[in-house]
């Protein structure tokens, strides 16, 4: 009921966020901020719920990791809404997290849906670690690909309302998102790898999820690298990071399916 | 002459286009790219790894599974690499590529980002300094040393750390904050090839044995120049209400010439280290203690196969998922034992009861000497002997030793540290000239221009409200 109610606010965040965009009218864009919080606000409470009737941190299956996802992906974006003081960004944000929410509401397995205890592969506390710095990172991406999303429509699409905002303000919003997410996917990748050599006694084995782990993070790397040579500032960087959350959304939801159909086995299909 | 000199000339930058070369983003980028396709590359291939290599079980899964899979194009693949792209010489020369650009580029950034947080700063600029900055103003004050004072608050309230100069009745002010930020990158490239090297030395020193089976009070000689071994003793498995495994346990024992010197219960994420060797219980799987007793009340001497060293009362038979059936010799009856386990709940599942199809054979009779059902813990009369059967398990150690691990996650965070000061503290500077009449002040940022701009329209706005 509770996450019916977050689910509602943000496609209403969604609403409120792209008539702030076309209109340009400041309470409109207050609205979607507004409902944005709410959101945010009743996932902390449905997750807490969840995390007291299961008796862990809600992070064991892709229904529970697509809720702390979508939290994460508004807490980055009110973050970063507050620190440039910008809302238009918010209406290429929201939908990715209109999305991610409608996946784990519709798609995501019904066996997922319910709390249960963990599997004993499970019980440490570098699940919470791991998983939780991978929720962060991915938030930080899925508003780097909104910003870059919104990036390409401004340099792409003539006659764009008067409050667009420039490319130079998209740039900076973009690589503030970049900033937050980058340091923690290096996390996922450390925390990841720590675990892994506390369970299985091999820090790195080459598995379909770790690889696609470091894949993103490479991508990522290369984003920094490439934002250095002049002259590839702007469309390449924006599109970079809407490649860059595709590889984030294949990693959570592709990696699995690959594993069962290619790799013939996985150490991350529970 | 001319033209000569000319070609000792291009001759003379080869080497320094060389080394710009190795240096470049550019090839970061190239190599980057290069290397993330490889890595997507072996993603689409089942991959022998050196942990399936290892295994023998496991290997024989997976060869007979690529098989079925790719039928005649297994073979092609194979000798292509697709199988083993990430150790594939492509791969490692690419990785090492990288790692040489990584190392020039950190050599050759070192030089000028020493001098840069060495030099001293100087806090004099002529007027034309400030008119080409990129953020620059020019306000008006009224009293020079007032001006100075508020000035100079305000910088150290930004965190400038600032250097005065008096010269010809004009104050010249220069600030610095987060020099040493300039460092970011290269702690972070340091740590790339900290890491690389704890790789090669993982690669270089680590062992495993990634399946050892240990029953209930069996051995384990670690060995690797290692004097200690392991005993197990016993595994068990705790549920939920719902029969759901809640915890795996191992107990295990350490001894040092037969001496207990360490004893842990190993769970999975929880492994025992002793000596750097570490013992992670991987599985588990059932096991039948076997015990005897002659005419008398004796130990019976029992073997699990006719070469094998007799052991007095008791023999461990661990059953694997593959091979429910083993063979029991009792010598001093000259005796076959065919033993088949039905119904061992396996830890994953729920409790059950178990029982044993057993068949004793006289050495050269084909009729067996007894042939029955037994429940778990039933004791059995046979010829002079008695037997007893009690089911239990054996667990699954993965015994490691990995060296590189240590420095690998140390150089991690240090990585890490990097990053973050890389993205967190950018090196800015500001310029102050104050004469009598007016201000001018600039200001420029070595990265994040546009939220350096920002901070200085800030301190220009304090600025001004300070000065009015």
């Amino acid at each position: 009921m509770i996450l019916d109610v977050a689910y509602i606010f943000i496609a209403g965040a969604t609403i409120a966020y792209m008539a702030h965009l076309i209109k340009g009218t400041p309470l409109l864009g207050r609205l979607g901020s507004g409902l944005s919080f709410a959101a945010l606000s009743f996932l902390t409470i449905g997750l807490t719920i969840r995390t007291v009737e299961a008796g862990h941190w809600p992070l064991s299956n892709s229904y529970e990791f697509s809720l702390a996802f979508v939290w994460s992906i508004l807490l980055m974006y009110l973050i970063l809404e507050r620190w440039m003081g910008i809302r238009g960004p918010g209406a290429f944000v929201l939908p990715i997290a209109l999305l991610i929410v409608t996946y784990a509401e519709v798609l995501a397995p019904e066996w997922t849906r319910v709390a249960r205890p963990l599997l004993p592969a499970l019980k440490t506390t570098w699940l919470q670690l791991h998983v939780t710095t991978a929720a962060v990172a991915y938030g930080a991406f899925a508003v780097s690909c909104g910003a870059g999303m919104m990036y390409l429509v401004r340099e792409t699409v003539p006659h764009l309302p008067e409050n667009f905002l420039s490319s130079t303000v998209i740039d900076e919003f973009n690589f503030r998102a970049l900033a937050l997410g980058y340091p923690w996917m290096t996390l996922v990748l450390i925390t990841g790898a720590i675990w892994a050599q506390i369970a299985w006694g091999s820090y790195w084995s080459w598995d379909i999820k770790e690889t696609w782990t470091l894949a993103t993070w490479l991508l990522y790397t290369l984003l920094f690298h490439l934002r250095a040579i002049r002259g590839w500032r702007g469309k390449p960087i924006a599109s970079l990071s809407i490649l860059g959350f595709l590889f984030v959304l294949f990693t959570f939801l592709g990696s699995g399916w690959l594993a069962r159909h290619v790799a013939l086995q996985s150490l991350h299909l529970y | 002459m001319a033209g000569s000199g000319k070609s000792i000339g291009k001759t003379g930058n080869l080497p320094r286009k060389a080394w710009r070369t190795i240096c470049s983003i550019r090839l970061t980028v190239i190599l980057l790219s290069a290397i993330l396709l490889i890595f997507l590359l072996g993603t689409l291939f089942p991959q022998l790894t050196w942990e399936i290599a290892t295994d023998e079980t496991a290997h024989a899964q997976w060869v007979a599974a690529v098989q079925e899979r790719y039928g005649g194009f297994s073979d092609v693949y194979r000798t292509v690499g697709l199988f083993s792209v990430y150790s594939s010489p492509l791969s490692m020369l690419l990785l090492l590529a990288l790692l040489i650009n990584g190392i020039a580029c950190t050599v050759d950034r070192l030089g000028p980002i020493w001098r840069a947080i060495t030099a001293k700063p100087s806090a004099a600029r002529p007027d034309s300094f400030y008119m080409k900055a990129a953020n620059h103003t020019s306000l008006k004050v009224t009293s020079r040393e007032e001006a100075r004072k508020r000035v100079t608050s305000l910088l150290s309230r930004h965190r400038y750390r600032l250097l005065i100069e008096e010269r010809e009745g004009v104050t010249y002010i220069g600030g610095h904050r987060n020099r040493l930020a300039r460092m970011g990158t290269l702690i972070t490239h340091s740590a790339l090839v900290l890491i690389a090297l704890g790789t090669v030395w993982s690669s270089l020193c680590a062992w495993r044995e990634p399946a050892v089976l240990l029953g209930p009070g069996q051995l384990h000689d670690v060995g690797h120049g290692h004097h200690f071994q392991v005993r197990h003793e016993g595994f068990e498995v705790e549920r939920y209400a719902d029969g759901q495994p809640k915890d795996y346990r191992s107990h295990l024992v350490v001894l040092e010439e037969g001496l207990e010197v360490l004893r842990k219960t190993v769970r999975l994420n929880d492994p025992l280290t002793y000596q750097g060797v570490s013992f992670y219980l991987s599985s588990s799987g059932p096991a039948l203690r076997m015990l005897g007793w002659d005419s008398g009340g004796q130990p019976l001497p029992m073997q699990s196969s006719p070469d094998e060293q007799a052991a007095t009362g008791e023999v461990v038979l661990n059953f694997s998922a593959e091979c429910d059936e083993k063979s029991l010799y009792l010598p001093s009856l000259d005796i076959r034992l065919r033993v088949i386990l039905y119904n061992q709940s396996m830890p994953e599942q729920a409790s059950g009861e178990s029982f044993l199809f057993v068949e004793a054979f006289q050495a050269g009779q084909d009729e067996p000497l007894f042939s029955d059902y037994v429940y778990q813990g039933e004791k059995v009369q046979l010829s002079t002997a008695s037997l007893q059967f009690i089911t239990d398990y054996y667990s699954v150690l993965q015994v490691v030793s990995d060296p590189g691990f240590v420095p690998v996650v140390m150089a991690s965070f240090l990585g890490m540290g990097g990053l973050l000061i890389s993205f967190y503290f950018h090196p800015n500077r500001v310029w102050v000239k104050l004469t009598d009449g007016g201000l001018l002040l600039a200001g420029s940022a070595q990265r994040n221009r546009v939220k350096f701009e920002a901070d200085f329209a800030k301190l220009v706005e304090e600025l001004e409200e300070k000065l009015r």
